[in-house]
C-alpha cells in the first residue's frame, strides 16, 4: 500500500458511515449520476452563500464601530 | 463631571456593541470565524498519527478562546450519523494544529452540537469506517449495505447498486 493510500479522508469516512457499499463503488470507479453532480454543484453554491453571509455580518460589525466612533467624536467636539 | 460620565458611557456602549456584533453569524456561535474551507485550493489538515486528512467548513474561536469546528450541510432536514462521523474525523485531523473541543453539524434546519473528547475517543468512533475506506482504496468492493429510501434516493452511485431501496 502506498503512503498516499494509507491516509484516509474525513469525507470518505462519512461516506462509509452513510453506506460502505456506495463508498467502495465510488472508490473503484463507479461514476456519479448527473443528478448527484448537480446536487453537489448546488451544495457548493450554498457553501459559498454561507461564507458570504458570514462576511456580510463581519462588514456590518465594522460599520457599527465606525458609526459609534463618529458619535463619540461628535460628543467630544460638542462637550470637550 | 458630565463630560467624564458621557465619555465613559459611550466607551461602555461601544464595547458592548462590538462584543454583541461579534456574536452575529448564521450558526449563532458567540465568537469569530478564524478559518474557512474555500474549496479545493484550501489545504486540508493532516493528522499523521491517525493518518486522517480532513477539513471542517468553518472554524470559530469563542470569546473564551474555545475552538469550535462547523460542518455545514446544505440540505434541509435532519443531521445523519454519517455527517457526525465525518465531522469527528475532520476534527481529529484538525487536532494536529488546533485544540478543538466542540463541533457543530448544521443543515439548513437542524443543528447538532458535539462534545469531542480525547483523540482516542474520536478514533474509536471512526476507526471501523477508516478501515473500510482503506479496504476500498485497495480496489475491494465492500458487501455491506445500509439501504433506506431517503439515503438511496440521494446516493450518487445508485445506478450501480443492486440492493437499492
Amino acid at each position: 500500500m502506498s503512503k498516499k493510500q494509507q491516509y484516509v479522508r474525513a469525507s470518505d469516512i462519512g461516506r462509509a458511515a452513510f453506506c460502505p457499499h456506495a463508498m467502495s463503488l465510488s472508490k473503484v470507479g463507479a461514476k456519479a449520476s448527473d443528478d448527484a453532480k448537480a446536487r453537489m454543484q448546488r451544495g457548493e453554491e450554498k457553501h459559498q452563500e454561507m461564507g458570504q453571509k458570514i462576511d456580510a455580518d463581519r462588514g456590518r460589525e465594522k460599520v457599527v464601530i465606525v458609526i459609534l466612533l463618529c458619535i463619540a467624536l461628535m460628543l467630544y467636539i460638542m462637550f470637550g | 463631571m458630565f463630560e467624564v460620565f458621557l465619555t465613559a458611557a459611550v466607551i461602555i456602549f461601544i464595547v458592548l456593541i462590538i462584543r454583541g456584533s461579534g456574536e452575529q453569524n448564521p450558526f449563532d456561535i458567540k465568537g469569530k470565524e478564524i478559518w474557512r474551507d474555500e474549496g479545493k485550493h484550501t489545504k486540508a489538515f493532516v493528522n499523521h498519527h491517525y493518518q486522517i486528512v480532513g477539513k471542517p467548513d468553518h472554524i470559530f474561536e469563542s470569546h473564551s478562546g474555545e475552538i469550535i469546528a462547523v460542518e455545514f450541510k446544505s440540505r434541509k432536514g435532519r443531521v445523519y450519523e454519517s455527517d457526525i462521523v465525518q465531522t469527528l474525523a475532520s476534527c481529529l485531523a484538525l487536532r494536529s494544529e488546533m485544540d478543538v473541543q466542540r463541533a457543530l453539524v448544521c443543515t439548513q434546519t437542524t443543528k447538532v452540537e458535539l462534545n469531542l473528547g480525547s483523540d482516542q475517543d474520536l478514533w474509536e468512533r471512526i476507526q471501523g469506517y477508516a478501515f473500510q475506506v482503506k479496504t476500498a482504496t485497495q480496489g475491494q468492493v465492500i458487501q455491506e449495505y445500509r439501504p433506506s429510501i431517503a439515503k438511496c434516493q440521494s446516493c450518487s452511485v445508485r445506478a450501480h447498486c443492486w440492493r437499492k431501496s
